[in-house]
């Protein structure tokens, strides 16, 4: 109609991921992209506030430095490599030294800059299929 | 006493009279150009409004608005400027030292969070 | 509700504007959206007790699309916020076109709300004006250490979190003075206080159009919307300035140089 750009603001209820307080947020997406933050004002935790972290969440989504492809160290160098190639080697290696050491052996790192939804099978499949309560988070969710 | 020179008065922005505070200032004199004869025009005029506002705030706050005081002192008017100074430090010395000197966050050597330095 | 609604889907299928900001409900919960057509907004809603700074999203979304013309709902403190962004050429005045709607009194009572509500609405009934500076005067009646002692007591809770300027509708600038690093010290907390406070209240004098989102937004309830609240009076009775009510009309601090805000007894 007006222009030729597709136009679409909305903003999406989501919790933050930072720490464990769990504060109702709010993802202002324009065309497509996320962009800004904003409080959810009738969440009970935080009812309409949030701290220097929370306002800042949406920062890291569309950030330049983010990996896109996976890499591995060959020669001492890190190369980008397929899916496939990266989850064979880290399932062959993971099954060896469960094996050889068993399962407390291995410990897992997540971080705040996940949704809490990967986070949460993350540690499912830390207990579950690794065997093991060694998981942990950087803010020790 | 400490004497900055800017070219105008209108130069001086609130933010640099609130930064005076904070660093320990007992008291800011503005001294600029007659209303009329400002050298850049009407700069002196922005100072006035500024000033009036700022005074309110800080009285808001409990620093007393004495402690801020703006005088219209021509180049030509030196002795009207020492009187203005000798004045104007008798009225301080009687208001006592600023409230923030009693702030303890506000001493530049100390920092309630110190970085933490991990040795190698 | 119903008249507002008609009215702003036969904007929408006219063409006469290309979306229309408003609050939409989402599961439950009243969040800002854009409607673009005229079958969303059976979803529209107007809550009371959540506000959001929805000037301030038109900012952004405009400045994306700057040839388009949006629709906003607008209650009497977003009114006035539009005004004073035209004043400062943050929206251009006929890219956007507000639709007023009302506040209801226990609303305005809430807020100490001077005007609720914008120039032109469809329906509803206007709310009185309430004029009530007692949130001021108690602060007024302390002698001086004591009001010293109470606001540095509040001040210093604040965690730095900029809540109160990012949701404040009158700030828009780009580089930021609590941000600059010669006059805040970046990072590092507690913050310099007072004048952390000190700098925004300054610049709200001749911005502040009192709604009331900053201190909604701050964690630790630092009664900020007062020292805003003192600013702005100190203007309205030196320079007899409202922010927001005249659209021509320019601040005393912003640099005129024509002597139309002179002080009296300033040329002594």
């Amino acid at each position: 109609m007006l222009g030729n750009a597709m136009l679409s603001y909305e903003t999406v209820l989501t919790t933050c991921t930072y720490c464990g307080c769990g504060c109702g947020l709010l993802l202002e997406v324009l065309d497509g992209e996320v962009v800004g933050t904003l409080p959810q004002k009738d969440h009970p935790i935080n009812q309409g506030k949030l701290c220097i972290k929370g306002w800042s969440a949406h920062e890291f989504i569309h950030n330049q430095g983010r990996l896109k492809k996976p890499l591995l160290r060959k020669d001492g160098l890190h190369e980008e490599t397929s899916w496939e190639e990266a989850f064979d080697r880290v399932a062959s290696h993971l099954l060896k030294i469960k094996e050889e050491r068993g399962p407390d052996s291995i410990a897992g790192l997540t971080s705040a800059k996940c949704s809490n939804e990967e986070n949460y099978l993350f540690q499912k499949w830390m207990r579950a299929v690794v065997g093991t309560n060694n998981v942990d988070h950087c803010a020790r969710l | 006493m400490l004497p900055i020179r800017v070219m105008c008065s209108g130069r001086i922005s609130p933010h640099f009279i609130l930064k005076a505070f904070q660093e320990g200032a007992d008291g800011v004199l503005i001294a600029g150009c007659h209303i009329g004869s400002c050298h850049y025009g009407k700069g002196n005029y922005i100072t006035a409004n500024r000033v009036a506002v700022m005074k309110d705030l800080l009285g808001f706050v409990g620093l007393s608005p004495q402690r801020i005081r703006l005088e219209w002192i021509a180049t030509s008017e030196s002795n009207k400027f020492a009187n203005v100074i000798s004045e104007f430090t008798k009225e301080i010395t009687q208001l006592g030292p600023s409230p923030m000197r009693k702030v303890s966050w506000n001493r530049k050597a100390e920092r309630v969070m110190e970085p933490l330095v991990l040795q190698p | 509700m119903e008249k507002t609604r008609e009215k702003m889907a036969r904007m929408l299928d006219e063409g006469f504007v290309s979306g229309i900001l408003g609050l939409r409900l989402s599961h439950g919960h009243p969040v800002p959206y854009l409607f673009t057509d005229s079958v969303s907004l059976k979803d529209w809603v107007v809550d009371e007790t959540n506000r959001y700074p929805i000037t301030k999203i038109l900012i952004q979304i405009w400045k994306k699309h700057p040839n388009k013309v949006i629709g906003v709902v607008v209650r009497g403190c977003e009114g006035r916020s539009l005004i004073e962004l035209f004043k400062n050429h943050q929206l251009h005045p006929e890219k956007v076109k507000g639709i007023g709607i009302v506040c209801n009194q226990e609303l305005a009572k809430r807020c100490r709300c001077d005007r609720p509500y914008p120039s032109e609405v469809e329906e509803g009934e206007l709310a009185k004006p309430v004029e009530d500076f007692s949130d001021l005067t108690e602060i007024e009646s302390l002698p001086e250490e004591e009001r010293f002692k109470y606001w540095i007591g509040k001040f210093g809770e604040c965690i730095k979190c900029y809540g109160c300027r990012n949701v404040c509708p009158a700030c828009f600038c780009t580089t930021c003075t609590l941000e600059d690093p010669s006059l805040i010290k970046p990072g590092g907390m507690p913050p310099e206080i007072p004048i952390f406070h000190l700098h925004k209240a300054f610049h709200m004098a001749d911005r502040c159009i009192d709604c009331g989102l900053c201190e909604e937004a701050c964690p630790m309830g630092i009664p900020v919307r007062k020292l805003y609240r003192k600013v702005r009076k100190s203007v309205k009775d030196l320079f007899h300035y409202t922010p927001g009510e005249d659209k021509d009309l320019k601040g005393p601090l912003e640099f005129l140089g024509d002597g139309s805000y002179e002080l009296p007894g300033v040329g002594r």
